[in-house]
């Protein structure tokens, strides 16, 4: 290993340290607050060292580290945004978890998982080998797991909730199992048919061989595509989504829903272009048809939900969908300048995915019922008339859903232009007309949301229901701030993803 | 400039509104009053007083555009926040910001609720409506375009009727779905310009210079053309307006029916026109055909309501069927006839939904059913009604009798047979027209028993209504200074359809 590629690989290596260093601390003081602190900083740290990565970048193209790991400008910019988004999880949880009423005996090793399914996520976006995809897939998902299954109750009045949590780890895990295995099964047809898993001999192999054909690569590339589609939750491996997020707890489930999927997708694009299997007309075709139900059916599905976290956890299916137009549109670029502009559609769609999903996650945890003592209240109905309540964080979690619905002045409509223009200019009408019409069945449920928030309060007295944000109220104003100043002036934000 | 401070202003007072509530609950009121008031003073002074000058520099001046902006806005794609004022969007400016006032005055004694997030969500949408009709980069325009409907959605789902919540969400969903039609066929414009120019821009008069196909020009004409109509409304997409007229406050529905509504056929004019002229030559009869469509059904509809604002509603799309009409005749008459009827109807609709919710306000129903014979009660407001249903009807020597007749010449000269069918739409408005005004204010007088000895209006409302009914006579009586102030833009779309239309010909004559 080189002196070049051991400075590449510092944010990993940092990153790894620091999660033993905060297990040593662990064995000797419990303090919560002490945990964010350290977890916040071992972030920061990697933030640090991706700034650096990306200095050393300056007049390469990329810095291979082993066979397994490559660094590129794509992989910095994803990597930062990973990181970004495990910082503003970790704050969110420090609220969560340290709510009276949720009675959580042991915290700390919460930010210890946190740390590890970030540094999964790292491995799997800068993976340029199976075996370096595979490993950073499966650090992630078990993390995950645990995490999933969080809240351990100290009193029986919060059995309702560790029960759901339970299910929805215990589903995680055999799903997710599952789809690892069919994930293995396809990288193991694909090893066979072509004696190499490192990226570079699969590009060299697909590029050379006469056509991309026979029956051991398209089944190679259907299984891989189930496996993965399982983890975005792409219909129809959709199943899991909601009740996982209605169970985990709601930290979590904004990890699950930003940056476990971020990572996946971003690994995906990059295993599907540099090897070119995305022209494989099966491929091409499969997916298309997955995209569409997706955006389809996510929306559909969401129309009938109450529940605040199903209804986002089908929206965040569509969403998804939506993401792969951008993915799709790298096909239509096959010669000049492949994909540059995809890729910023879809940087700059994850961004403002990244941050409304996040954002709208922090506001229905900090939705409570405080006269009856329930932390989590996540049924609609006790949504009504929380604008007259709670004027200000309302009005957040308001902007948030319309940037979901992809309205103006938000960075959710800067994101859903710039998918309209790759898919313009890759030429996918259909796939434009879907994401039209997934929309407008979209529009419905968030506007339900909308008016159910802002309706007069009912006379036979309040739900009960208010807000009691403490600290997410600073998350949650700093990411609606970031969503209206880059929805209304973008040009920063568009330089800072073309910069990386 | 001066668009800038207007719609600064209204924003900043839209904000202010909704602080001051917490000292009285008429301030916002005031604050809304007299933002929108010195909005109109502003827009008067900055931009027709220039001109005013020089009586000529209306008709003959050499730029285009009376004022115009353009600041650098997102430079990745060319993007510019560029504003700019003509003849169409100065009158449309002026029809926005009147009855801006209007709708303030009207909801006086109505809304009780919030009062400052009220009127906070009354100004956004005016900043939204004067953004649209000054925004000369298409990207500008969709934003604006968006920023208009969420406060009005608001204004609709909080202050509205029974159904409210239903009648917000179909009027979002339809104006929605179809902007976003109209966002693809923009990029794709974009995105063509760009390959042909290799210039990436959103500017509309870069814009009018792509070159496109015959099927590429067709299929983003209607990308825009589906847009519009949802909006102004044309038939088949009527149906979100029903409802949201019906369940709006009466300030939301003024500013629905008056201002709108108007920002769809504005769109047609300023944009699908002149972007797309061949595709919308070959297009005309179809939309003529639905233009009639809606003359006829809105009328026949509006015949069979027995609620107040539904009545109107139908009859609003009936008469922006001729709007409608006159835009796609392809004749500098006609397309004078529609903007002249795009500012009548504004003002004619804005009064009686004004009447229907004093009406409703004194004797807490719509319904037909319910209440009837009023002149005997309410002897000033039987006055005022028969004064603006007349209006609609067409009476020759009010506004809107002037804008149909030059629609229906205009459009007689290009397309006898649709001109004459659609005659017929003045008869049936003839007809429910009058059958409104004979339940409404005549026959056997029916008030039900709760609100007994309804009071008559108050000063504050016979001034307004009385202001805008001087308003319909002046134009009905004198109509020349808005279609000279319109004159130079319906030159500008019109010429070059025209000039088309010539080549077509001359093709024809010379394979004959």
């Amino acid at each position: 290993m080189s002196r070049l590629e051991l400075m590449a690989l510092l944010p990993i290596g940092t990153l790894a340290l620091m999660v033993v260093v905060m297990l040593l601390v662990l064995c000797y003081v419990r303090h919560h607050l002490l945990f964010l602190l350290l977890t916040l900083f071992a972030l920061f740290l990697t933030y640090l060292g991706m700034d650096n990565s990306a200095g050393l970048l300056i007049g390469k193209e990329s810095i291979a580290i082993t066979p397994l790991l490559l660094v590129d400008s794509s992989v910095v910019l994803f990597s930062k945004l990973t990181v970004l988004g495990c910082m503003a999880v970790a704050f969110h949880a420090y609220r969560y978890f340290g709510h009276k009423e949720r009675h959580v005996v042991k915290v700390e090793e919460f930010y210890l998982l946190l740390l590890m399914a970030c540094l999964g996520a790292l491995v799997l976006i800068g993976s340029f080998h199976f075996a370096g995809f595979f490993l950073g897939l499966e650090i992630m998902s078990i993390s995950l797991f645990a995490l999933i299954a969080y809240p351990l109750a100290k009193t029986p009045s919060n059995n309702y909730a560790l029960h759901h949590s339970l299910e929805a780890a215990m589903k995680y895990l055999v799903l997710s199992s599952i789809a690892s295995a069919f994930l293995l099964l396809g990288i193991a047809f694909l090893y066979a048919q072509t004696g190499t898993l490192s990226l570079a001999g699969l590009q060299q192999y697909f590029y050379s061989a006469a056509q991309l054909s026979g029956v051991y690569i398209s089944a190679a590339l259907l299984l891989l595509l189930v496996g993965v589609g399982f983890k975005l939750s792409l219909v129809p491996f959709h199943w899991w989504t909601p009740d996982v997020y209605q169970g985990a707890p709601t930290p979590v489930t904004a990890l699950v829903a930003t940056v476990a999927k971020g990572a996946v997708v971003v690994a995906l694009m990059r295993y599907f272009v540099v090897t070119g299997a995305i022209w494989h007309s099966e491929v091409l075709t499969v997916l298309t048809v997955i995209v569409v139900a997706t955006m389809l059916v996510g929306n559909l599905l969401a129309l009938t939900q109450h529940n605040i976290k199903r209804l986002l956890a089908y929206s965040s299916i569509a969403h998804v969908g939506y993401l792969f137009v951008a993915f799709l549109a790298v096909t239509g670029f096959r010669t000049a300048d492949y994909g540059s502009f995809s890729l910023e559609a879809i940087a700059i769609y994850i961004v403002a995915y990244f941050v409304t999903t996040l954002g709208a996650f922090a506001v229905v945890s900090a939705v409570s019922d405080q006269r009856k003592y329930v932390a989590d209240v996540y049924d609609l109905r006790h949504y009504r008339g929380l604008f007259w309540r709670a004027p200000w964080i309302t009005v957040c979690f308001i902007l948030m859903l319309l940037s979901l619905a992809g309205i103006p002045l938000t960075l959710g409509f800067i994101g859903k232009f710039y998918l309209f223009a790759a898919g313009a200019k890759s030429g996918l009408w259909g796939l434009l007309l879907a994401i039209v019409l997934g929309s407008a069945i979209g529009l419905y449920y968030y506007l339900r949301v909308i008016i159910v928030l802002v309706q007069k309060e009912s006379a036979e007295g309040l739900p009960g229901s208010t807000v009691s944000a403490g600290m997410d109220a600073a998350l949650i104003f700093g990411l609606t701030t970031v969503l209206v100043v880059f929805g209304v002036y973008p040009t920063p934000l568009i330089d800072w993803v073309s910069l990386q | 400039m001066t668009i800038i401070t207007i719609l600064l202003l209204l924003s900043v007072a839209s904000l202010i509104a909704c602080w001051v509530e917490r000292f009285n609950t008429d301030l916002p009121r005031w604050v809304a009053l007299f933002a929108v008031a010195i909005s109109l003073l502003l827009a008067v002074s900055g931009l027709e007083a220039p001109l005013a000058f020089d009586q000529q520099a209306l008709i003959s001046s050499s730029a285009h555009w009376w004022q115009s902006v353009s600041y650098v806005w997102i430079e990745r794609f060319g993007i510019e926040f560029a504003l700019a004022v003509d003849g169409l969007s100065y009158l449309l400016l002026i029809l926005t910001l009147v009855l801006g006032i209007f709708s303030v005055l009207c909801s006086w004694t109505e809304v009780q609720y919030r009062v400052g997030l009220f009127h906070c969500n009354l100004l956004l949408t005016l900043v939204g409506v004067v953004g649209v009709f000054c925004a000369v980069d298409l990207f500008v325009f969709f934003f604006f375009w968006e920023v208009m409907l969420i406060p009005m959605v608001l204004l609709i789902s909080i202050w509205g009727h029974e159904k409210r919540a239903y009648a917000a969400i179909k009027f979002f969903i339809f104006t929605q779905a179809s902007s976003l039609l109209m966002l693809i066929s923009i990029v794709a414009l974009v995105l063509l310009h760009h390959q042909q120019t290799g210039q990436m821009t959103f500017n509309y008069e870069s814009l009018l210079n792509t070159q496109l196909s015959d099927t590429q020009g067709y299929w983003l004409m209607l990308g825009f053309f589906i847009a519009f109509t949802v909006k102004i409304p044309v038939v088949p997409v009527h149906s979100w307006l029903p409802d949201a007229h019906t369940q709006a406050p009466t300030a939301g529905s003024v500013i629905l029916a008056a201002v709108l509504l108007k920002t769809g056929a504005y769109g047609l004019i300023r944009f699908t026109l002149p972007l797309f002229a061949q595709a919308s030559i070959e297009f005309a009869p179809v939309a003529m055909v639905l233009a009639i469509a809606g003359i006829l059904y809105g009328a026949k509809l509006a015949f069979a309501q027995s609620d107040m604002k539904r009545f109107i509603a139908y009859s609003s799309i009936s008469h922006m069927g001729f709007v409608l009409l006159g835009i796609y005749a392809m004749n500098a008459v006609a397309l004078a006839g529609a903007v002249l009827q795009m500012i009548a109807h504004g003002i004619s609709t804005a009064a009686l939904f004004m009447l229907a919710g004093m009406v409703a306000q004194r004797l807490h129903t719509r319904d037909l059913q319910v209440i009837g014979g009023l002149a005997s009660a309410m002897p000033k407001l039987a006055a005022f009604g028969l004064f603006f249903i007349v209006a609609s009807l067409g009476l020759p020597g009010l506004a809107n009798f002037a804008a149909e007749f030059l629609v229906l010449l205009g459009s007689f000269s290009t397309q006898p047979v649709y001109a004459v069918i659609a005659a017929l739409g003045l008869i049936a408005g003839a007809v429910y027209c009058l059958a409104l005004l004979q339940r409404l204010y005549w026959g056997k007088q029916k008030i039900p028993t709760a609100y007994r000895a309804p009071k008559d209006l108050t000063l504050r409302e016979s001034a307004s209504l009385l202001i805008l009914a001087l308003a319909l006579v002046y134009f009905g009586l004198r109509p020349q200074p808005l279609l000279d102030a319109a004159q130079r833009t319906i030159d500008g779309v019109i010429e070059p359809m025209l000039a088309y239309k010539q080549s077509q010909i001359l093709l024809v004559k010379e394979s004959q």
